[in-house]
């Protein structure tokens, strides 16, 4: 569902085109040409929580980078990204220590999460449509709903703006090869916009495998990854109309992946597959009900399919999701800020094939909700408070935050919110076999509450953030040894996360050939709550200490560069803390070169892995590429 | 706007308070000062927190009584074999210079211990086999344990997978001791010498467990670093008593891992190929023999360390002729010292049911022979392709025995996936059950198989039912035989010599629940049992 409230940038291009719509009317006095006026948004400010703690990626930023949607929000701080080899392959994130499950992840406010569980598949999002993405953190499930235990990931897509257009091909190593293209048509009121992409790897790249990881000084040898294709694509239609007093937006996405699965380096896996596809429809109305009073009214839906094809014990297993929701919410611009309320209602039905024969799931869902953006002292203090009801099926609870941000000294200011959010157990833990892992019909929701505070510092010069924040995970459903060898889902997780977030993105330093920095930097310090002596007070598995971000670039219009670097710290496998995965260290780099002005036409070189260190795995096992170079050559007409 | 500020803190402060650790302990135990307690066989926590019980006392069903060989005596537990203060019986004090000991059986007043006996302040024991002076003086031995060698040792160990430990019981079937936790799932047991060593295959690691003094306790962890290449599954031990090295299944990364206990390091790992999934070992001479459940395979591994592997041109030369302990000094290198000798192929065409693959897993050798446990599973859905199955390899040619009746050895529709294996002179006996994964009240083919070897063709039979169970490992002590159940954590004794004709010895002689549910309504699963050395 989409997110609340009107995006800035929206009601900007909305009042450019009634402007031209005025224009076309036939006025008799020479018309003037105004500059376009680009409202940008805050970076730390997500639409539908303006105090939360979030980070607005520009994936314009990272133009012609051939950077997915992973890589865009690991640039984010409080995230950790596990990403099993490169294009194409699965790409799950994680929000200050949760699991995958615990992050909604929204396109143009529709979630992606399916009720079949075990979080959304961020290579599943074509990538060149994106205009930002906001990375929100902590307990949001009053403004997003359920599941939003960790926080939020909400992909947008690039406007409707007439006249604007792209295209762009892309090439490299490991036989990999894309292209997207995009174009926009519109007159007085309304725009259209269609976009299309595809991309293709062979993933056959060498990494070195060590066949004695326990004896030290043992040679390393040099291997192919075989059965790591992948293909993906998909379309894009977006389009909006003035239509009465109020406005229509349409969406209708498609998208579909096809990828080999070449499985761990000790148990490959030379014919395994996997074939998704996913298409989701949207509609929303926005009415001016009067001067304060705007109702909106969203229906949408959304099918995927999912057919794996593994070797056995695991067997083949077909998935198809169908979800469907309407909602309605009314905003009142009152003296001291928005209110919000809004209801929705919704379902959703799995259809499953696997090794435990057929089996068909549904579910409900419906919500209330209430948030208010309180601005007070002429908009320097804004405080929202926000309350929502969910029901889930046979599950249904109540998610709360408050939030506050005080601007108190020119571009200073202070954020602090706390929350409570659950996520209803998932089909696949109540009632699928998967392999292994037994079901357990008896689950019951996962909950989880934050507090964070940060200050911040915005404006010509860039934007600066440090904070803090703190988070408990309660009932987390863990997998324990169940009978003979399998494993079964209990609420047996609970677990503290708390740490440090530090964010620094610099505006370009005109006179220094465009000299920018950015940086985020996490520390989070986990602990395990609940388990066996052993296990208390231990590292939580796989939740590095420290993760750094870093980049440099330069920008002198017709050319530019960049070096990225990325240090993820130690962490373990295990919950005992016994085997340690070492660090990792990572450096890209990229150029540019604008060849055109009119259309603008550019070139991009971006390098992957500079250092092409073969031994980089993505803590899990699974090896990423060595070096890797991209080539890219866009048009377009901005 | 101050009630709301309030109200938030207030929320914030319960939340915070949520951030307290939770204890959890298995089902029957005990939370007490922040560790989980038996409080059914502590002694320290006799059916509650900080409960002792006095001096030769022991903790049986939560309750304190007097130990084995002891007397009360004025409401105190006393040995009249030994107490000073009660040398021969109740109130007989020696005089304060003597010592009380025992000679045949009569308690006597002396100013030496007999021979072979210690003083224990004043009281005169056998250090090696007094169960209340065990090793050391004042070291007393749990219920159900005795005291051999010096050694506080039970009848039966048993590995229990859910609740991370090892138990104990006596051959009654009665909980011994107090459980020693492990590190995560446990999944198999091997003595070497007077060690107990435990693979735990949900953290890569090999526990040594010890029974002389101060107390059972894990001696030390080898963890068998992954360097976050693989995630764990370590799926069998086996200790080879020549050589003193212990041999583990790294299932997960297709890894035979050789480890010296004594420096507590992973000296080797045998490469045995991505998905092979070792399961059971087996060593025989020279050679350890390994189930590859996943490819279908029995790998024979050369550990003779006789310089007899291919040869490593990238050796590094040996230095004043010493090599790394996983290595061999050949001719001025430093060459592999394990290596795979042989793979030996189980065709699923000829071993395996219609649409099954083998799938072979535990190893038992009876002379030359060895036999092989067979899955028999369907690979599409798990389920068995009919009944348990037994492959023989000839271990003197490394050869599949292709003889009518040993290819394979069919142990009969009332067997469905064998769980164990055990050779007892020229009996084999095989234990066997199936269930779906979320169904375990359809069980089937659930029973133990008996196969006599002493004709020389394996004859299957008879079989002793075991219906509502999951009998998975095989232990062999005091006459009897035992087995674990793979499901409800049940222990069982039966008549090795169970026999059609004498339907007495068709029963089983004993139930009782050994490894119990994490948390109540849940399964448990006896990984693996043995008897003590």
């Amino acid at each position: 569902m989409s997110p609340q409230g009107f995006p800035r940038r929206s009601a900007a291009a909305l009042a450019l085109c009634l402007w031209q719509a005025a224009r076309a009317s036939g006025a008799e006095e020479p018309p003037v040409e105004l500059p376009e006026v680009v409202v940008p948004l805050s970076r730390g400010e997500a639409g539908a929580d303006p105090t939360g703690s979030a980070t607005v990626v520009d994936a314009r930023r990272f133009e012609g980078e051939a950077k997915g949607v992973a890589e865009l929000v690991a640039t984010s701080p409080g995230v950790a990204i596990r990403d099993y080899g490169g294009l194409g392959r699965l790409a799950t994130v994680s929000i200050r220590g949760s699991t995958a499950d615990g992050v909604r992840v929204l396109l143009d406010g529709l979630p992606l999460n399916t009720a079949a569980g075990g979080g959304v598949d961020l290579s599943t999002i074509p990538r060149h449509w994106i205009d930002r993405i906001e990375v929100v953190r902590g307990a949001e499930g009053a403004h997003y709903g359920t599941g939003a235990l960790g926080g939020v990931v909400n992909v947008i897509t690039r406007p409707a703006v007439a006249g604007n257009w792209s295209a762009q091909a892309t090439g490299g190593s490991f036989l990999t090869f894309g292209g997207a293209a995009d174009g926009a048509i519109g007159g007085a009121g309304w725009a259209g916009m269609a976009a299309a992409s595809f991309d293709s790897t062979s993933g056959r790249f060498e990494y070195l495998f060590d066949d004695r990881p326990a004896v030290p000084g043992n040679a390393l040898q040099l291997r192919l990854r075989e059965n790591n294709a992948a293909r993906l694509g998909g379309v894009l239609l977006k389009a909006w109309r003035t239509l009465g007093q109020g406005r229509l937006d349409l969406m209708g996405q498609a998208s579909f992946g096809w990828r080999q699965l070449p499985g761990w380096p000790y148990a490959l896996t030379p014919n395994d597959l996997q074939q998704e596809g996913r298409g989701t429809l949207s509609g929303r109305y926005a009415l001016p009900l009067a001067s304060s009073l705007t109702l909106s009214t969203e229906i949408a839906g959304r099918l995927e399919g999912l057919d794996v094809r593994l070797a056995p014990p695991s067997g083949s297993t077909q998935q198809t999701d169908l979800a469907g929701g309407a909602r309605v919410q009314l905003a009142w611009a009152h003296p001291l800020g928005t209110l919000t309320t809004g209801a929705s209602l919704g379902g959703e039905r799995l259809w499953a094939e696997g090794t435990a024969g057929a089996a068909q799931h549904s579910r409900a869902d419906f919500a209330v909700w209430a948030a208010d953006d309180l601005a007070l002292l002429s908009g320097a203090l804004r405080i929202g408070p926000a309350l929502r009801f969910d029901a889930v099926g046979a599950y249904s609870g109540l998610s709360g935050k408050l939030g506050a941000s005080w601007r108190f000294a020119g571009p200073f200011s202070a954020r602090a919110s706390a929350g409570r959010s659950f996520r209803a157990p998932s089909f696949g833990e109540l009632y699928l076999q998967q392999g292994l892992l037994e079901p357990n019909p008896l689950l019951q929701p996962e909950e989880a509450w934050s507090a964070d505070a940060a200050l911040v510092a915005e404006g010509a010069l860039g934007y600066a953030s440090l904070g803090g924040f703190a988070s408990l995970y309660r009932n987390l459903i863990v997998y324990e040894p169940a009978s003979f060898d399998r494993l079964k889902p209990f609420n047996d997780g609970k677990a503290f996360m708390g740490g440090l977030e530090v964010e620094l993105a610099s505006a370009p330093w005109r006179e220094a050939l465009g000299l920018s920095a950015a940086l985020s930097y996490t520390f989070l310090a986990s602990e395990n709550l609940k388990g066996e002596e052993a296990v208390l007070g231990k590292q939580v598995p796989h939740q590095p200490r420290h993760r750094l971000y870093a980049r440099l670039g330069v920008d002198v219009q017709r050319a530019g560069a960049h070096l990225e670097a990325q240090v993820v710290g130690l962490q373990y496998q295990d919950a005992r803390n016994l085997l340690p995965i070492p660090a990792a260290f990572a450096m890209n780099m990229g150029a540019f070169l604008r060849v055109l002005d009119e259309p603008d036409v550019r070139v991009f070189l971006e390098v992957k892995n500079l250092l092409d260190d073969r031994t980089l795995q993505n803590g899990f096992g699974y090896p990423l590429p060595g070096r890797t170079l991209l080539f890219t050559v866009r048009f377009g007409s901005t | 706007m101050k009630r709301l500020a309030l109200t938030t803190m207030a929320a914030a402060a319960l939340g915070l308070a949520g951030c307290t650790q939770e204890l959890v302990c298995p089902s029957d135990q005990l939370a007490c000062g922040g560790a989980c307690v038996a409080a059914a066989t502590d002694p320290r926590n006799c059916g509650a927190c900080g409960a002792r019980c006095g001096p030769l006392g022991v903790c049986a069903s939560g309750s304190c009584q007097c130990g084995p060989e002891t007397t009360l005596c004025g409401g105190s537990c006393v040995d009249l074999a030994s107490d000073p203060l009660n040398c021969g019986a109740c109130g007989a004090a020696c005089p304060a210079a003597l010592l009380c000991t025992s000679t045949g059986g009569v308690a006597t007043c002396a100013a030496a211990c007999a021979a072979g006996q210690s003083s224990c302040d004043r009281a005169c024991v056998d250090l090696l086999s007094s169960r209340y002076h065990c090793g050391a003086c004042g070291r007393a031995c749990g219920a159900g344990e005795h005291c051999a060698q010096g050694l506080c040792l039970a009848d039966l160990y048993a590995a229990c997978y859910n609740t991370d430990e090892v138990r104990e019981a006596a051959g009654d079937l009665a909980p011994a001791g107090i459980p020693v936790a492990t590190e995560a799932g446990p999944l198999a047991l091997a003595w070497l010498g007077s060690s107990l060593f435990v693979a735990n295959s949900l953290n890569n690691t090999v526990d040594e467990l010890r029974f002389d003094p101060p107390a059972v306790r894990k001696q030390q962890v080898i963890t068998i670093p992954t360097q976050g290449t693989y995630g764990p599954d370590l799926e069998y031990v086996a200790a080879n008593a020549a050589d003193g090295l212990l041999y583990v299944s790294n299932a997960a990364a297709g890894l035979l891992d050789v480890i010296d206990p004594v420096a507590g390091l992973v000296i080797d790992e045998v490469p045995l190929g991505a998905g092979t999934f070792p399961a059971g070992i087996a060593i025989v001479g020279t050679s350890a023999y390994v189930a590859l459940n996943g490819t279908n395979e029995v790998a024979a591994v050369d550990i003779s360390r006789a310089g007899t592997c291919p040869p490593d041109p990238n050796a590094p030369p040996c230095s004043a002729g010493a090599c790394n302990a996983g290595r061999v000094c050949v001719s001025g290198s430093c060459q592999p010292a394990f290596c795979v000798a042989k793979r030996i192929a189980l065709p699923a065409a000829d071993l395996a049911g219609p649409n099954g693959s083998p799938m072979p897993s535990r190893l038992a050798a009876a002379g030359t022979l060895l036999y092989v446990t067979l899955w028999n599973l369907k690979p599409s859905d798990y389920t068995p392709a009919g009944s348990g199955r037994l492959a023989v390899i000839d271990t003197a040619t490394n050869l599949l025995v292709t003889t009518p009746g040993s290819y394979p050895v069919d142990l009969g529709p009332g067997c469905a996936n064998p769980g164990d294996i055990a050779a007892v002179g020229q009996t084999l006996y095989v234990s066997c059950g199936f269930f779906p994964y979320n169904d375990p009240s359809s069980l089937q083919g659930a029973a133990i198989v008996k196969v006599d070897l002493s004709t020389g063709a394996p004859l299957v039979g008879p079989e002793l039912p075991l219906s509502g169970h999951a009998p998975g490992p095989l232990a062999f002590c005091g006459g009897a035989g035992y087995a674990g159940d793979r499901n409800a954590g049940s222990l069982f004794r039966f008549d090795p010599a169970f026999d059609p004709t004498n339907p007495p010895s068709m029963l089983l002689t004993g139930a009782a629940t050994l490894c119990p549910p994490r948390a109540a309504g849940g399964s448990a699963y006896v990984a693996d049992l043995t008897c003590s050395p």
